[in-house]
């Protein structure tokens, strides 16, 4: 598959600060990637060389084709944009922004309104389209500036920290957004500090600290790199004691715990397991009330990786208000 | 969308009309907001009154001082809100996100400076020509109203370019321009031929707008020194352009 981006060396540095060293990674076309880490690891200065913003001391890039170093000038007509240190024009009201972007990229009259008037739909603004921008709220805000990322329909999309700030009801429309784009063919750079986020949308995640890439896969693949228990926690309609022979009889269990009518179940790899249980107990006659599973997470796997506790992120960003 | 290589014809008009758009956009934003109104519009005339107050006017002197005055404070005020303001907000990131380079958006904020000092020479021209009962060229005005605006809206973005918001870069500015006004002897004829201006004087842009603007609304003109105070007008709004570009690229915005 053709990368969208292409980042090899990448580095930023301010006076005697390293804000960015030596990164790397490549983003597939139609990705949704992200890029988390905490406060201050580097995450928007690396967006902001990606963008053109930001000139790099060294190192290089290609986006949708374009050297950023070269030509960061053509590299902007490809890329579209939602940055925590952006904004829009309060005083002008939606439909004006919107098209004051698209005239900035050259979008002809004719298609500018039509393509104004989907984004809006798309993002269910339309009945705000005379609203000024300054009388919006901060989740509408948010919706709008994607919108006007979007306007020139551009290959890569980078969204820097956009559900930072939301309230959560915004911030689940916000995601649901994101995976409607990404299920449209846009390739999709996510920068956030919220771990759950980044498992929940990304197809690959980059974990990025203290300016350096630490580690770069699928969420599922990182969480397998945590050596941690994980069990069932699974309850019946009678005693467990019952049927402690053949749970223990299962391949994939190592070690069970009868508490009552319920059981833990020590295994290997979950995913193994759920089927074989499930017919034991069903040959038994018995039936099953409650199940539960636990496994490590992507902030287990943070946590491993990094070292940092993953509240100390949070903590960070509040700081900043 | 087709975003084929244009040619050299094309890329200049793409660059133009990206240059424009900013300064319509500043035009409508950051007109009638009101420390570009308090600094623009009436500073030059609480100076002026300061100035006139129990004293014999010579309106072939004054009047066009503060014609050169108005366009001076005015062209430049309008660059002491929008781009602090625009990097405080940070709608100047959503410009820069655009294929909009840090030369278009100069230059497109110095079109708007423009705009706003040709209105106001308009609005002071009446003005001159209610007081001063003469009827000027109406092309050397429009000459000599437009490189001054050139050039005092390029010096207000160079003046504004190291701030990040309105109340920082608002003071030094005026200040400043304050300071000129009586280095260019804006209110008082400081001598007939260039090698009697004294060295300051000679340094400051506003005292070229004044002598253009003097020349312009007292039909008095002599070309060989319209067409140098025009072309210093010029030469100092292209360094201030440029300056303001550097200032913008080394400060990362």
């Amino acid at each position: 598959m053709v990368d969208a981006i292409r980042v090899e060396g990448l580095t930023k540095v301010y006076g005697e600060l390293v804000a960015v060293d030596q990164v790397g990674f490549a983003v597939r076309a139609g990705e949704l990637f992200g890029l988390l880490g905490p406060n201050g690891a580097g995450k928007t200065t690396t967006i902001c060389m990606l963008t053109g913003l930001t000139r790099p001391t060294s190192g290089s890039a290609m986006v949708a084709g374009q050297d950023v170093v070269k030509r960061p000038f053509q590299v902007k007509e490809h890329i579209g944009m939602l940055s925590d240190v952006a904004s829009l024009y309060n005083e002008m009201n939606v439909w004006d922004n919107l098209t004051f972007i698209a005239r900035l990229h050259g979008l002809h009259r004719n298609k500018r309104s039509e393509r104004i008037g989907d984004l809006l739909d798309l993002f269910g603004l339309i009945d705000s389209k005379r609203q000024p921008v300054g009388t919006l709220s901060t989740g509408q805000k948010k919706r709008l500036m994607i919108a006007a990322a979007l306007v020139h329909e551009p290959e890569v999309l980078f969204l820097d920290e956009p559900t930072t700030g939301l309230d959560v009801q915004s911030a689940r429309d916000l995601r649901s957004l994101m995976l409607e784009l990404h299920s449209r063919g846009v390739t999709i750079v996510l920068t956030t500090h919220y771990i759950q986020e980044a498992e929940q949308l990304c197809q690959r995640v980059a974990i990025i600290n203290q300016g350096r890439i630490v580690t770069i896969d699928t969420p599922d693949h990182l969480k397998s790199l945590v050596q941690q228990e994980c069990f069932v926690q699974i309850a019946f309609d009678r005693p467990a004691d019952e049927l402690r022979a053949r749970l223990q009889s299962l391949d994939q269990v190592e070690r069970v715990i009868i508490s009552g009518s319920g059981a833990r179940l020590y295994v290997k790899d979950i995913s193994e397991i759920v089927e074989p249980l499930i017919q034991a107990v069903t040959a038994s006659g018995a039936r099953v009330v409650s199940f539960n599973t636990n496994q490590p997470t992507l902030e287990d796997a943070f946590v491993t990786l990094t070292g940092l506790h993953p509240e100390v992120m949070l903590a960070d960003k509040a700081a900043d208000g | 969308m087709d975003r084929g290589e244009q040619g050299p014809i094309a890329k200049c008009v793409t660059w133009m009309v990206r240059i424009y758009l900013i300064a319509e956009k500043d035009a409508r934003i950051y007109f009638f907001k009101g420390p570009n109104l308090t600094f623009g519009l009436f500073l030059p005339l609480v100076i002026y009154w300061a100035f006139a107050i129990d004293r014999p006017i010579d309106t072939q002197i004054v009047i066009p001082g503060l014609v050169a005055l108005a366009i001076f404070f005015g062209a430049g005020a309008i660059q002491a809100v929008s781009l602090p303001l625009e990097r405080r907000t940070g709608t100047i990131y959503t410009l820069l996100a655009a294929p909009v380079t840090p030369s278009m958006l100069v230059l497109g904020k110095a079109l708007a400076g423009v705009m706003f000092g040709l209105f106001l020479a308009l609005i002071y021209g009446l003005v001159a020509l209610f007081y001063q009962g003469t009827s000027p060229d109406l092309v050397v005005y429009g000459l000599a109203a437009l490189f001054a605006s050139f050039c005092f809206s390029a010096f207000g973005l160079c003046m504004a370019a190291p701030f990040r918001d309105v109340p920082q870069a608002m003071p030094p500015a005026t200040v400043v321009r304050i300071l000129l006004v009586f280095a260019a002897g804006t209110f008082r004829e400081i001598g007939a031929s260039w090698a009697s201006w004294p060295w300051v004087s000679r340094l400051v842009p506003l005292t070229y707008g004044v002598s253009a603007m003097r020349q312009a609304l007292t039909s008095s003109v002599r070309w060989e020194r319209f067409m140098g105070d025009l072309g210093a007008l010029f030469l100092f709004g292209l360094a201030f352009l440029g300056l303001t570009v550097w200032l913008l690229e080394s400060r990362e915005l």
